[in-house]
């Protein structure tokens, strides 16, 4: 059976109503860290659909102090986004698309390929800037499966109005001119689960 | 003049249909009716895609049932992805939206709403 996975920041797990949604059997939920007293773990809630821990780092320094679990980096600038697919550490780039000029190029990509780094999508950047953002992405998209980088769909979402269908998702993908082989590989958790090993 | 009888056009060559049950989260949604909800549908609709794709899409609300937040929606098969896609951008107005599930007749979609 396929597992489907999405993206949440922990604010929304205050909603609680995660086991509602049952296109979804995995939740990744983001935590974020802004200052060190934020690495000090606290537990995930035990409710009933599974959750996993997801670090998403506004401090590129921390990297090297989270010893196990996924690591997400936003960068905002062309030269974050370099750094951040550099690092040994980060596994995960999280929205390349930017609301001024283009902060991902070829380059990027090929070093993303080399690295094994996922580059995901932010589904609210489509709904805050939907020209520029399907722009963005249609030209990133092309540069990522020439080089053959993973790339996801997520929510990011901090409340349920912000959370994104699975089925919206892959036919927003297929939109975007992704074939069905790589939206079932794409969407199932695995790509995350090989991550981790 | 004698009357010519039109001939029934066979199943294979009709257009195919696909029926989608979509959930709403938002309280908003108690308010709308039937009409409100189509027009919502097919503005966004064409927002995404296009007034030539709308034309085409024959996006009809077969039910909508306020009190449960449940509508059933039928659409032109080639149009299904464009529909689901343009979601995207409605969500903002009714928040959050499940496609609960699609499928190719009405009758099996109306088991799962029971």
């Amino acid at each position: 059976m396929k597992k489907y996975f999405d993206i949440v920041f922990d604010g929304f797990l205050k909603e609680q109503q995660l086991d509602k949604i049952s296109s979804i059997n995995c939740w990744y939920v983001v935590k974020s860290i802004k200052k060190k007293e934020d690495l000090i773990s606290s537990n995930l809630p035990s409710i009933k659909p599974e959750l996993k821990k997801l670090y998403f780092l506004e401090d590129l320094s921390f990297a090297t102090q989270i010893k196990n679990g996924l690591i997400v980096a936003r960068g905002r600038t062309a030269d974050e986004v370099s750094r951040i697919l550099a690092s040994k550490q980060i596994d995960i780039l999280a929205n390349p698309i930017s609301s001024d000029k283009p902060i991902f190029d070829e380059e990027c990509a090929r070093v993303a390929s080399e690295g094994k780094k996922i580059i995901a999508f932010d589904m609210n950047e489509f709904r805050r800037q939907p020209y520029k953002a399907i722009k963005q992405a249609k030209f990133i998209i092309t540069l990522l499966k020439k080089h053959r980088v993973d790339m996801i769909f997520c929510s990011f979402a901090d409340g349920l109005s912000k959370l994104v269908d699975l089925q919206i998702r892959k036919s927003f993908a297929k939109e975007l001119g992704l074939e069905e082989s790589i939206i079932e590989r794409i969407f199932d958790e695995g790509i995350l689960c090989q991550k981790k090993e | 003049m004698p009357k010519k009888r039109i001939n029934v056009i066979r199943p294979t060559l009709r257009q195919g249909k696909r029926y989608v049950l979509l959930r709403f989260s938002q309280e908003k949604s108690k308010v709308l009716d039937q009409r409100s909800l189509y027009t919502m549908l097919s503005n966004n609709f064409q927002y995404a895609q296009g007034i030539f794709s709308l034309s085409e899409a024959g996006i009809t609300i077969m039910s909508f049932e306020p009190s449960k937040c449940l509508a059933i929606v039928r659409i032109s098969d080639d149009y299904l992805d464009k529909f689901l896609s343009s979601l995207l951008f409605l969500s903002t107005d009714l928040g959050y939206i499940l496609v609960e599930s699609v499928k190719p007749t009405l009758k099996s979609l109306q088991v799962l709403q029971r």
